[in-house]
């Protein structure tokens, strides 16, 4: 708990809060961005609510790959530059310790900002006079999801950021993250389950098809499969980190 | 006197390297000891491995009479304060928040934390950025994390590094104030000279291995240092002598190397002998520095 409360320290003057507050702004406009494009918008139509839910679901495809890399690398790079990992197992907190903090931290973190965001569907939706019943479940669903991805996506740059001093391979491979993220859309449903990134492809809650944008289901077993394969692999590399000398 | 810090054939060997060899160190209790040795010769290594950052090869470490393991790790290192490569310190933090990250790990109080920062004078400076200290700032901020938990034992890895001499003198000053308190210091260096001003018990690596142990006056008793001999014939006396002992001339002087009281009367002998006039004969003085490269460069003791 200690350790936690001391990354929330550490991430003063890290200049993290315009990149949250750009996080929200971006969800907020690819929300607008998805009832807005669609000329035949109908906000009394039965899937009018499928517009701000795809436009939400662009929204955290396109830019959570590269927000979620940039908050690991300004918290784990601040480790490196202060000969952090060394002072931190003096004081008997060992590297994988100090990364599940860091992960804990940033991923409360990213929840609260990724889900103020995720409030533009119902604010927007009802600004724009959306008459149908708001899908809570399915709204709720896809947050859900989307947060997990997040999360392990978190995990997994945690783990970079600390193996490689140079914070460039980490952002790397947040853009080729985003880029993997983005053409998922267009993998088989099985090419989806490859790569972290690709899971975005699984969740999104509307699309396309023939003549109308449709409800899409969430693929909920794929989803809690990657989490708990990410859990099990992020704990076994950090308690190997807890064993690594320095 | 007990000793604080005691290893027993402690090696520490990577792949087909070995970086530490056999060390038996026996640090005593309340000394300010003085770990010597050139880059490269081990003594990062062996500090790591006090502190249990790394784990030996082969070989055991005693802190305060305990094996140090995973099981009394926890318990040993309450008491051990260190400073190991670079200072910490979290640029974008204050002092004061870097010192609040390490209470809090370390389960502080506000009086332990002061009395630290007030040891190494850094009051005036904490609420300043630490990427905007100077370097001495920084060692001593770092040494303020090391005090705060009030330790028996500080390790202090090349401290004075990169330091101008007021930088030095700071640090030396505040080792005499701590040692004096009876906290025991095991302080490496490069830097003869400096530990020369503040060490009562040297360890000498070289290596890897432990060359010397022991008092000052025990390092120069042990080590030889050259005759000078002026006389009446000098290069007479460097032929005459250079088939027995070790002998060099440089100008006027005969320099004669690792010779006994005893030899140098027999040299003195051969000299007056042979009819040469001896002028003069005294050894040579040596600084730590001298005792030193010479016995890390054979390695010998």
């Amino acid at each position: 708990m200690t350790a936690i409360v001391n990354e929330f320290t550490k991430m003063r003057g890290l200049r993290l809060w315009p990149l949250l507050v750009a996080m929200v702004l971006v969800v907020f406009g690819g929300t607008a961005l998805g009832i807005m494009s669609d000329p035949e918008f109908d906000p009394g139509a039965p899937g009018a609510w499928n517009h701000p839910l795809m436009g939400a679901a662009m929204a955290l495809t396109m830019f959570s790959p590269l927000f979620v890399a940039v908050l690991a690398s300004r918290l784990v790079d601040a480790e490196h530059l202060a000969n952090g990992w060394l002072f931190s197992a003096t004081t008997e907190l060992p590297a994988g310790r100090l990364c599940r903090a860091k992960v804990v931290a940033l991923g409360i973190l990213l929840v609260a900002t990724t889900g103020t965001g995720y409030l533009a569907v119902p604010t927007l939706g009802s600004l724009v006079g959306i008459e149908v019943p708001f899908p809570l479940g399915r709204w709720l669903g896809y947050g859900c999801c989307a947060m997990v991805i997040a999360v392990a996506l978190l995990a997994l740059h945690v783990l970079i950021a600390a193996r490689f001093e140079d914070q460039l391979v980490g952002l790397g491979i947040g853009v080729l993250g985003l880029l993997i993220a983005a053409a998922s859309q267009f993998f088989p449903t099985w090419a989806g389950h490859l790569l972290p990134w690709s899971y975005y492809a699984l969740i999104i809650p509307a699309g396309y098809t023939a003549d109308a944008l449709a409800e899409l289901p969430l693929s909920y077993p794929s989803i809690a499969a990657l989490g708990c394969v990410v859990t099990a692999l992020f704990l076994a590399a950090t308690g190997r980190l807890d064993r690594k000398e320095l | 006197m007990s000793s604080i810090v005691a290893t027993t054939d402690l090696t520490k060997r990577y792949g087909s390297t070995t970086v530490v060899d056999g060390l038996d160190l026996a640090v005593p209790e309340g000394s300010v000891y003085g770990f010597l040795g050139p880059n490269g010769s081990g003594k990062s290594t062996t500090m790591k491995m006090l502190l249990s950052l790394v784990q030996p090869t082969s070989g055991e470490v005693l802190l305060m009479e305990r094996p140090m393991n995973r099981a009394t790790r926890r318990g040993l290192l309450a008491h051990v304060g260190s400073l190991i490569e670079a200072p910490p310190g979290y640029g974008h933090l204050t002092g004061r928040e870097n010192l609040r990250l390490a209470q809090r790990l370390l389960g502080l109080s506000e009086r332990q934390v002061d009395q630290a920062v007030r040891t190494v004078r850094l009051q005036d400076h904490l609420d300043k950025k630490v990427r905007n200290y100077s370097l001495g700032m920084k060692q001593r901020l770092g040494i303020a994390l090391a005090l705060a938990r009030e330790p028996r034992l500080l390790i202090l890895d090349e401290p004075t590094n990169g330091l101008d001499p007021a930088g030095i003198e700071e640090i030396r000053e505040l080792m005499r104030r701590l040692a004096s308190r009876g906290t025991t210091i095991m302080v490496s260096s490069h830097l003869l000279g400096e530990i020369d001003k503040t060490a009562t018990f040297l360890g000498i690596l070289s290596q890897g291995r432990l060359i010397f142990q022991g008092s000052r006056a025990d390092l120069f008793q042990a080590a030889t240092p050259d005759v000078v001999l002026r006389c009446s014939d000098p290069p007479a006396a460097h032929r005459l002598l250079a088939a027995r002992v070790p002998s060099t001339l440089t100008g006027q002087e005969l320099h004669l190397a690792g010779l006994g009281d005893h030899h140098v009367a027999a040299c003195v002998d051969t000299l007056v002998s042979h009819r040469i006039g001896v002028f003069d004969v005294r050894r040579r003085e040596q600084s730590l520095e001298d005792v030193f490269r010479d016995l890390t460069a054979g390695g010998r003791l």
